[in-house]
């Protein structure tokens, strides 16, 4: 039987917790540190594991979805011709892999709201922001969720 | 360069060439031993350096606790800080040995005895201060990363109180004119080229290093150009003033030592309260949020209007809580990912884990503009 990946984990955290912490001793605080912060690493991937692929493809539908909100804004200056081109042109791009096809899209739209404002469109760019913000806060929400269980989110992560 | 504060313009331009280093290693003890004693040879002959060990926490500096016994003297401990390749922030060891000079004797703060702000002596730049005595958090608190979500609780929480306040209020009304700060410029030129050169100088940060483009951010720094407010009073900023940044005896409750001036300047007083204000810095208990754990935020507020008699404009706090999100996530997720995705800093694992913390400031900013919109 292969071993699993939880297994090879569940191994190393092991290692780490029952051979390699109690070896080192007081005075070594900053390794002591990492190791404890390699394990809550490790505990939390494993927590994120199986949904780690529907998260991230959650992330690309959700950029997507504001890409297409973004086209639709009208009114756009004729000097954000190209930058509205190369937006269209990342959304339609289903070939790329789901972090990278995010990417391209957020950097497209990072262009487009530079050149709004350069061309000192200001309804335009006023009605991109009106577009963006809120859709912007829905997929920080889902990310704060995400990492609520690393503890620092007072609100989500139940301190 | 840029438009900002000439000394950080020279920072930011120097940080370009260290970008294609190679990954940083940690100082072995050994290795800080020899340095230590090297120096010390120079600096106080005849004296003996011992008791050499590492200092956790913190998410910039390698820093380590030494005694030094110089000759037929007693023993004295001391903290050596130095800089990685990068790291959460980018700061000056020049700048800080001289705002800790600055302010002995006006609240408490470490004795910054020796500097080595160009890396002649270590390997980079470096600054040796007295060891204070003192704990960041009650032994009791559990265990946070860099101090947040430090709860001090009672009766801790009442004595601290009154001298946090007392503390920050005389930060910001030091008369830093007199101090001959030769490492600090003043924007005085016009009453926006405070604020105008703190965002340059954070923009240029998010541009060098951003491994995202967040377009919530993109439209936070603009909205930031664009409602630069007027300095009315320029005065030192400590830039990381919140309980978790100051040392304290837990049996008495007295501040022994503010910390973490790295990223002070001289601007606007609210750029403080903006920052140490946010939720990520405070405490919930049984649904009562308390700023820095200290006190709920309207009474924290008063507090520090009566300790400082500074007022608080609340739109000039609106714009430095936009900026301090802006600011929060430029260190986790920018600065912070791109020292762990170089290999530059000694702490890449926590860097990582700190960065987990970017969407509740792209929340925050997203919360804020949307508040600006609907106005």
């Amino acid at each position: 039987m292969n071993p699993s990946v939880d297994d090879r984990l569940n191994s190393v955290l092991r290692a780490l917790q029952t051979v390699v912490l109690p070896a080192l001793p007081e005075s070594a605080s900053l390794a002591r540190e990492q190791v404890m912060l390699a394990m809550g690493h490790i505990q939390i991937i494993q927590a994120q594991r199986d949904a780690t692929p529907a998260f991230e493809e959650g992330e690309l539908a959700d950029i997507r979805a504001m890409a297409a909100a973004v086209l639709a804004v009208d009114k756009a200056p004729a000097t954000c011709a190209a930058q509205r081109a190369a937006l269209a042109a990342a959304l339609a791009n289903e070939a790329a892999p789901t972090r990278t096809a995010s990417e391209a899209i957020r950097t497209a739209i990072d262009a487009l709201l530079i050149a709004a404002r350069e061309a000192d469109a200001r309804d335009y760019h006023a009605a991109l922001a009106a577009t963006i913000l809120p859709m912007g806060r829905a997929r920080a929400r889902k990310d704060r969720e995400w990492f609520a269980i690393m503890g620092f989110d007072i609100e989500l992560s139940g301190g | 360069m840029i438009d900002t504060e000439p000394q950080l313009a020279a920072m930011l331009e120097a940080r370009k060439a260290r970008r294609a280093l190679p990954p940083y290693i940690p100082q072995a003890d050994a290795d800080v031993a020899a340095l230590l004693a090297g120096f010390f040879s120079r600096e106080v002959p005849g004296s003996t350096v011992s008791g050499i060990a590492r200092i956790g926490g913190g998410a910039s500096k390698e820093q380590f606790v030494f005694t030094l016994t110089p000759p037929n003297e007693g023993p004295r401990r001391y903290v050596l800080r130095m800089d990685a390749l990068e790291g959460i922030t980018e700061t000056s060891r020049a700048r800080e040995y001289e705002i800790l000079k600055a302010f002995r004797g006006v609240v408490p703060v470490p004795d910054p005895v020796w500097l080595d702000a160009e890396a002649v002596h270590f390997p980079t730049p470096a600054i040796i201060m007295e060891f204070v005595d003192g704990v960041t958090k009650p032994q009791t608190d559990a265990v946070s990363v860099t101090g947040l979500g430090t709860v001090l609780g009672d009766p801790l929480r009442g004595l601290i109180a009154p001298q946090y306040y007392e503390n920050l209020a005389k930060i910001h009304n030091f008369d830093w004119t007199k101090a001959g700060l030769k490492h600090f410029s003043a924007p005085t030129a016009d009453p926006k080229q405070a604020t105008r050169w703190l965002i340059n100088f954070w923009k240029e940060l998010l541009e060098q290093d951003a491994v995202t483009r967040e377009p919530v951010l993109r439209l936070a720094t603009q909205w930031l150009e664009d409602n630069l407010p007027d300095c009315d009073k320029p005065c030192v900023v400590h830039g990381d003033y919140r309980t978790g940044n100051y040392l304290f005896d837990e049996a008495s409750g007295r501040i022994t030592a503010i910390l973490d001036w790295e990223m002070c300047y001289i601007g606007d007083y609210h750029a403080d309260l903006g920052w140490l204000l946010q939720p990520v810095f405070g405490s919930r208990i049984d649904g009562v949020f308390r700023v820095s754990d200290i006190a709920p935020r309207d009474e924290w507020i008063a507090a520090y209007e009566a300790a400082s008699g500074n007022r608080v404009d609340p739109v000039k706090l609106h714009y430095f809580t936009v900026f301090n999100a802006w600011k929060s996530y430029i260190l986790v997720s920018a600065l912070g990912m791109q020292a762990a995705r170089t290999a530059h800093n000694h702490q890449d694992v926590l860097l990582t884990f700190l960065a987990a913390t970017g969407p509740m400031f792209v929340d925050d900013l997203a919360r804020l503009l949307m508040m600006e919109e609907s106005r």
